[in-house]
């Protein structure tokens, strides 16, 4: 009967330990994704922490979090650039091409 | 005697066939020894690689708190955090956590750091001191690794609480002492670098589509 009930406390709390464990993942919400000159595109509303934006090419992409941050751009094409927040809100990344040309981009959110 | 005269023979008919094509072989022997590093200069010395006196600093307090994302809730001290662990599927540029560094940008107000990237390039990571609905976001960029010796900027613009303020940051390897920055109208603003940092806070944009800014001194 004890050794049920101690069993029955350990994968109580094996549990609780596994709910209470944080997991990252990456989410690509946009791939190879065209935007036009000074123009964005938008992501959807979900709870994230880091927006990412990747470019190709010889476009300048930016990455931002509508509403809670600004829009932070890469100087150098190919370089990847991110907003990161030290906790998850509500919201919709972004990619903005700050370039003056049409230019393709891949969008992450880390939730 | 007769076969000193037919090796006399056997040399002089080879002279004859070898005179013609003389220039030709002496042409093709100096491209082979071109090609095969011979006309390097004795004395040459191969580049020091780039190095980054900010990264190799003792490891102080960044100003940065480490924070589970999913914790929730703003930040136990106020100022800016950073993920504890980091996310996945980064493809390794990500600031490596161990290696972030706090710089002293000249410019008021904000906060940078400098930082390994877990791909092999140098980052930056910009706080401009701005809180909205109590959470503070950090900006950030890597290089490439092939760029590790270019350094790594960022543009930060639309801030919510500071219209039209444009803000730029950077980090260049040691013995870089200014940037000059070109700026949508046409103009430029020299930047001193100290500490392998630089920034700017204004209100006119870097000229669009700019390219890698020229780097003066070092």
């Amino acid at each position: 009967m004890r050794h049920k009930y101690l069993a029955t406390v350990l994968v109580t709390l094996a549990c609780l330990g596994t709910a209470g464990t944080s997991s990252a993942s990456a989410v690509e919400w946009a791939h190879h994704v065209g935007v036009g000159g000074g123009g964005n595109a938008f992501g959807p509303f979900v709870r994230l922490f880091v927006s990412e934006t990747a470019g190709y090419g010889s476009g300048l992409g930016c990455a931002g979090i509508r509403g809670i941050s600004g829009v932070v751009c890469e100087t150098n094409p190919g370089e990847a650039v991110a907003v990161v927040l030290g906790s998850d809100v509500s919201s919709e990344p972004y990619i903005h091409n700050h370039s003056t040309f049409e230019s393709f981009f891949n969008g992450f959110y880390y939730t | 005697m007769g076969s000193r005269r037919g090796q006399s023979r056997r040399q002089s008919r080879l002279r004859r066939l070898l005179l013609p094509v003389a220039p030709a072989l002496l042409a093709v022997g100096f491209a082979v020894a071109s090609l095969a590093g011979g006309g390097a200069p004795a004395a040459a010395t191969p580049a020091a690689p780039p190095a980054y006196g900010a990264l190799e600093g003792p490891a102080e307090p960044t100003g940065l708190t480490l924070v589970d994302p999913h914790s929730g809730g703003p930040s136990p001290t106020g100022g800016p955090t950073w993920p504890a662990s980091p996310p996945p599927s980064t493809g390794g540029s990500w600031p490596v956590t161990s290696s972030i560094r706090r710089l002293k940008p000249a410019t008021s107000g904000l906060q940078a750091w400098i930082a390994r990237s877990a791909a092999g390039g140098v980052c930056v990571m910009l706080y401009d001191g701005q809180r909205v609905e109590g959470v503070a976001a950090v900006d950030m960029s890597c290089s490439t690794p092939e760029g590790f010796g270019g350094g790594a900027s960022i543009e930060v613009s639309e801030i919510p609480g500071m219209p039209g303020r444009v803000i730029e940051a950077g980090v260049v390897p040691d013995g870089v002492t200014a940037m000059r920055i070109p700026l949508a109208d046409g103009s430029s603003t020299t930047q001193t670098v100290s500490g392998n940092a630089w920034a700017r806070s204004g209100s006119e944009p870097p000229a669009p589509g700019s390219e890698p800014t020229a780097i003066t001194g070092g």
